[in-house]
């Protein structure tokens, strides 16, 4: 009980403080990629000390409180006030069951910090993880249409609809990618997949490519984050499913939002990216084993390491989302249901189909179930085929004119 | 209860059709051709009727006609006559509607019949309750995609979407019910059922624990069940949505309704209420004989001033459902005592008559109309004798046998019921309440024919004696007049030769029902099993 | 399954409480000047024209549908993915074979493929 408070305190002020600053790194990101400097003149309040703009996001915090608290008169009040609060809550209880970090010895330096080695995720051993956490992004999408309909506001109506559809759509892609994974490791908990991933070196970005992409391409999707921004596109909607909203409860929308990001991050490299585990540094196995540190008798350090090099790849994942976010266009609608449904979900069947019989052919041949190097080769030929036949197609997939300007063979020979 | 090559063997022909629907499926978005799809699949029909005649060769003589289980499947001669005569639903329903489904559309339409068509298979095999449920889908949910694709007007959508959203309501009490009856019984599988220690404790009416629960919930599921079923055969307080659909889609589709759904609920009484429900039997003779009177004699009195064909068809197969139900409540009567049978034989021939004289009127005015104009009205029939000799002689066959004159199969279908009905008042005279009962039954059975006979004259009468109004297209095409002339043979085949037919059919109950109402708590022999090792002895325990 | 559903419940209350007390704070500190303009719905300046609730683009309702159709099937995959090669799984149970199984489950992508070839031949993926 305490033990899990501790967790939940530590989570939710890291998560809250870290939106916060990656809202700042993003600025300057993108003023890095635009060449202009962002915003570097907040620093300690009273004095004239600039710390790179560090005070940025308490000030934007600031600002956002005092700002007038209003509920417009159109608008379905209860459902207004429960749309945010909807989607924060979600987005913020994904991270029950995702891991920071591997363990921590129940002794450091001589304290005896609890009966047995403590899992760095709230609830240990979630057996239905990765169903969770879908279930959760689904309830996002209740957020978006309780704001976009509450509003009343053509723009946010707009919004939402695009938005659930996109989420539904990618939802498939998202699960499909997935699936493989599942597959391979034979569980839905994070933390055995991780530890599956570490335990035979082989992280599953390398054993399934296919997969790997078209998780990461729906995982974009599912964040809304830039190629697939369209639920939010400032230029046409001017803000989408929150174009009514202000002050305290947009702070809200756009927290979460950044939250559905570093979520996305997490499940990206949990999944795919070997969690905490790098080749030589962090040891193989799911306990904290004092590998390699033997020499300095310190299994803690070893914890310290995993958390480190799963913040690590966190970060380098989210300024991977903000460089694309400020280097790609947006999506047309009708290209980004294309993408979903015509490319994405064809491309995670092939990925299940050929993991599924890899991994049979392999049991058959051997009696082995589990991930090994032979397949790596064989799955990164079915990624480059499946990657040729999608481009062979393309120029059928992506034909979206108007029925009227076709001739009736082209409408015919359309895929 | 487990699938091993043996069930995968029996179930080829299934198998065959859904894997060439799909391929229609497919390939039909990609080609669409309507007489080309339309061979292609008679010929994957004729294909299947070969798979199942030689899949089940040990039903061609009495001595190995096995009744086994194999899997969630049960393997008796009931089953292969239903199969058999799915196949030939199939063929029929595929001659008669093909012409008037869209180029575009035609191979949806095939498709969708053939999977129909499997359903009724699978339906006439099932010995689970989770396949039999799922098989019941597997032919609602393709008959609203055919009541859809028949025609694409107001009537036929109101129609569509009456007949979804009732079926749907019928499924889940079905479902429902299903549920209670898995709660008595502890297992799914239909015939495991009554050697079920609690089944039998709710069968002799112990007072032990729990034994006055299982007798309280053996009715309600029974109640259930039957509303369920009673929708798909449209026996009488479920039988309102009859008229209103039927008048509402294409004539094809209308003889779609009055066939497919009716021999699927006919055949899931028979096999989960009457064989698998043994120890419901004293509620459900008397439900189904009240059933079956209100039934009969709504039908029939409504049917009386139809002046739209569809409506006077659909009054029609609501009367035919409550003769159907006689034979049930005869069937389950057996159960509870009388030394009678010959319900389930005679429940079975009076459905396959029915069907073919049903098909065949649905037939005659497919091929009466033509795809822009179809016949409707009770007088555009006026003077049909003089323009189309051949369809009207077709159709006054498909009437008298619908009526029940003599030389033809209706006739015996009805005399068979009867007898049954009669047999069981009569030896059970000791119990006065089953003579009366039984006695009335018979007596309301032939004053309903008395009364159907006036409606179905009237259709011939018109035919015949009235002067011609109209001229009909009579362009509905090859295959409807084909199938016209199949069901002609079988209805004549089967008045005038109806020996096999009744044999054929006692020989089906005697494999369906082979229970000794006596022994229900006696542990009785196994079943003899096809092949395979059988896991779960408790679930093949099975009185013969 | 308490160690499991306790603290997630208790993730879920503090994040509600976190939620509702930053609206709280807002509400509370934020000033309130309200105007006839504010109240009106934002549509770039203009006078809104009527309700935002009207009947919208089908092509919605089909993208549901199939997202439903689809999303089923795939969840019925989910747990053959555990049990195959958990340890504890398809493996320990008797009688199951474990290529039968995967046969089986190929059948299945098979008829999810059709369905999804038919589909998209009939236009269903085409946004319009």
């Amino acid at each position: 009980m305490i033990e899990a408070l501790v967790k939940i305190a530590i989570l939710l002020g890291g998560l809250m403080t870290a939106a916060a600053y990656f809202v700042l790194l993003e600025r300057r990101m993108a003023a890095w990629i635009q060449d202009r400097v962002g915003p570097n003149r907040v620093g300690i309040p009273l004095t004239k000390i600039r710390v790179l703009g560090l005070g940025q996001p308490l000030a934007d915090g600031v600002k956002f409180i005092t700002k007038e608290e209003y509920t417009p008169a159109h608008v379905d009040k209860r459902l207004y006030v429960l749309a945010p609060i909807v989607i924060l809550v979600a987005a913020l209880a994904t991270f029950a069951v995702i891991p920071f970090g591997s363990m921590i010895p129940a002794t450091v330096f001589g304290y005896r910090l609890a009966e047995k080695p403590i899992e760095l995720v709230v609830a240990p051993g979630a057996n239905v993880g990765m169903i969770y956490v879908f279930a959760l992004s689904s309830i996002a999408v209740y957020g978006v249409i309780l704001g976009g309909w509450a509003s009343n506001n053509k723009y946010s109506f707009l919004g939402a609809l695009r938005s659930s559809a996109q989420l539904i759509a990618y939802e498939l892609p998202l699960g499909l990618g997935l699936l493989g994974v599942v597959l391979a490791s034979g569980s839905m908990d994070l933390g055995v997949i991780i530890g599956s991933q570490a335990s035979s070196g082989i992280w599953f970005a390398i054993a399934q490519p296919l997969g790997f992409c078209v998780f990461v391409v729906a995982a974009f999707a599912e964040a809304a984050r830039l190629p697939f921004d369209l639920p939010e596109c400032e230029q046409e909607l001017v803000g989408g499913y929150h174009t009514e909203y202000s002050g305290i409860k947009l702070l809200l929308f756009l927290v979460a939002e950044f939250l559905h990001m570093i979520a996305a991050s997490f499940l990206i490299v949990i999944l795919f990216l070997g969690g905490w585990h790098f080749w030589g540094l962090t040891g193989g196995s799911a306990e904290i084993d004092g590998w390699g540190l033997a020499w300095s008798g310190a299994p803690w350090l070893q914890g310290l390491l995993r958390i480190v090099v799963l913040m690590t790849k966190i970060t380098l994942v989210i300024v991977g989302f903000m460089i694309i976010r400020w280097s790609w266009p947006r999506f047309r609608f009708d290209q980004l249901m294309a993408l979903a449904w015509k490319v994405m979900l064809p491309l995670g069947l092939i990925n299940f189909v050929a993991v599924a019989m890899m991994q049979q052919l392999q049991a058959v041949f051997t009696g082995a179930m589990g991930p090994s190097w032979l397949m790596v080769p064989i799955a990164w030929g079915v990624a480059v085929a499946a990657w040729l036949g999608i481009t062979w197609a393309a120029p059928m997939i992506a034909d979206n004119r108007p029925r009227r300007e076709l001739d009736p063979w082209e409408i015919d020979s359309q895929i | 209860m487990f699938v091993d090559a043996e069930t995968i063997r029996l179930l080829w022909p299934e198998i065959i059709l859904i894997a060439m629907a799909s391929w229609i499926y497919i390939a039909g978005a990609f080609q669409p051709h309507r007489v080309w799809w339309t061979c292609f699949s008679l010929a994957v029909y004729g294909v299947v009727a070969y798979v199942l005649l030689g899949t089940e060769s040990t039903m061609w003589s009495a001595e190995t006609a096995l009744v086994g289980i194999s899997g969630p499947l049960r393997i008796d001669f009931l089953g292969f006559i239903l199969r058999c005569f799915a196949v030939l639903v199939g063929i029929l329903f595929t001659l008669i509607g093909a012409r008037g489904s869209s180029r575009q559309l035609t191979s949806e339409f095939l498709a969708t019949v053939m999977l129909l068509v499997a359903g009724l298979m699978l339906v006439a095999r099932a010995n689970d309750m989770v396949l039999l449920f799922v098989s019941l889908e597997m032919i609602s949910i393709p008959t609203y995609v055919l009541l859809y694709l028949g025609r694409r007007d107001r009537a036929n959508s109101e129609a569509t979407i009456k007949y979804f959203f009732l079926s749907i309501l019928s499924s889940g009490l079905f479902l429902y019910g299903l549920s209670f009856l898995y709660g008595i019984a502890g297992t799914t599988t239909l015939v495991g059922m009554m050697g079920q220690e609690s089944v039998q404790a709710a069968a002799a009416g112990f007072v032990q624990e729990g034994g006055e629960l299982y007798q309280a919930m053996a009715p309600i599921a029974l109640v259930l069940l039957m509303a369920g079923l009673g929708f798909k055969i449209a026996a009488v307080p479920f039988h309102f949505y009859a008229p209103d659909v039927y008048q509402g889609c294409s004539n094809a589709n209308a003889g779609l309704l009055a066939v497919a759904p009716k021999i699927a609920g006919v055949v899931a009484i028979l096999r989960l209420l009457v064989v698998a429900m043994p120890w419901a039997a004293d509620i459900g003779w008397q439900l189904a004989i009240v059933l079956a009177v209100l039934t009969m004699t709504i039908g029939n009195v409504c049917a009386l001033w139809q002046t739209n064909l569809r409506r006077l068809m659909a009054y029609s197969s609501i009367a035919h459902a409550g003769y159907m139900l006689i034979g049930i409540s005869v069937a389950f009567a057996f159960h509870e005592g009388t030394s009678a049978s010959g319900g389930i034989g005679a429940t079975l021939f009076y459905l396959l008559v029915y069907a073919c004289a049903s098909l065949g009127t649905f037939a005659v005015l497919v091929a009466l109309g033509s795809k822009e104009s179809e016949v409707s009205g009770l007088n555009e029939l006026a003077g049909l004798a003089g323009q189309r000799p051949a369809l009207a002689a077709a159709l006054a066959v498909f009437m008298f046998s619908l009526a029940g004159i003599p030389p033809l199969a209706g006739f015996w279908g009805k005399l068979t019921l009867f007898s049954s009905a009669v047999n069981t008042a009569t030896a059970t005279a000791d119990n006065a309440s089953f003579a009366a009962w039984f006695t009335l039954l018979a007596v309301a059975g032939a004053l309903n024919a008395a009364i159907a006979a006036a409606y179905y004259l009237r259709v011939v009468a018109k035919m015949y004696f009235r002067p011609a109004q109209g001229d009909l297209p009579a362009n509905g095409g090859l295959g409807a007049q084909a199938a016209v002339v199949v069901c002609v043979v079988l209805v004549l085949g089967l008045g005038l030769f109806p020996r096999i037919a009744v044999q054929v059919t006692h020989l089906a109950e005697a494999a369906v029902a082979p229970v000794d109402p006596g022994s229900l708590s006696a542990a009785a022999a196994p079943l003899p099993r096809l092949a395979g090792d059988v896991q779960g002895s408790d679930d093949a325990s099975w009185d013969r | 399954m308490e160690t499991l559903v306790l603290p997630v419940l208790l993730f879920v209350v503090c994040a509600a409480m976190l939620a509702i007390g930053m609206l709280a704070a807002g509400s509370l500190i934020g000033p309130k000047r309200n105007t006839a303009v504010k109240e009106m719905p934002y549509e770039s300046g203009m006078d809104p024209a009527h309700d935002a609730r009207r009947r919208f683009d089908v092509r919605f309702h089909l993208v549901a549908i199939a997202f439903l159709i689809f999303d089923v099937e795939v969840l019925f995959l989910y747990p053959w993915a555990v049990a195959n090669t958990n340890p504890a799984g398809l493996a320990a149970q008797v009688g199951l074979s474990q290529l039968v199984v995967f046969c089986e489950v190929m059948v299945f992508v098979v008829l999810l493929t059709v369905g999804f070839v038919y589909a998209w031949r009939k236009g269903v993926f085409q946004w319009r």
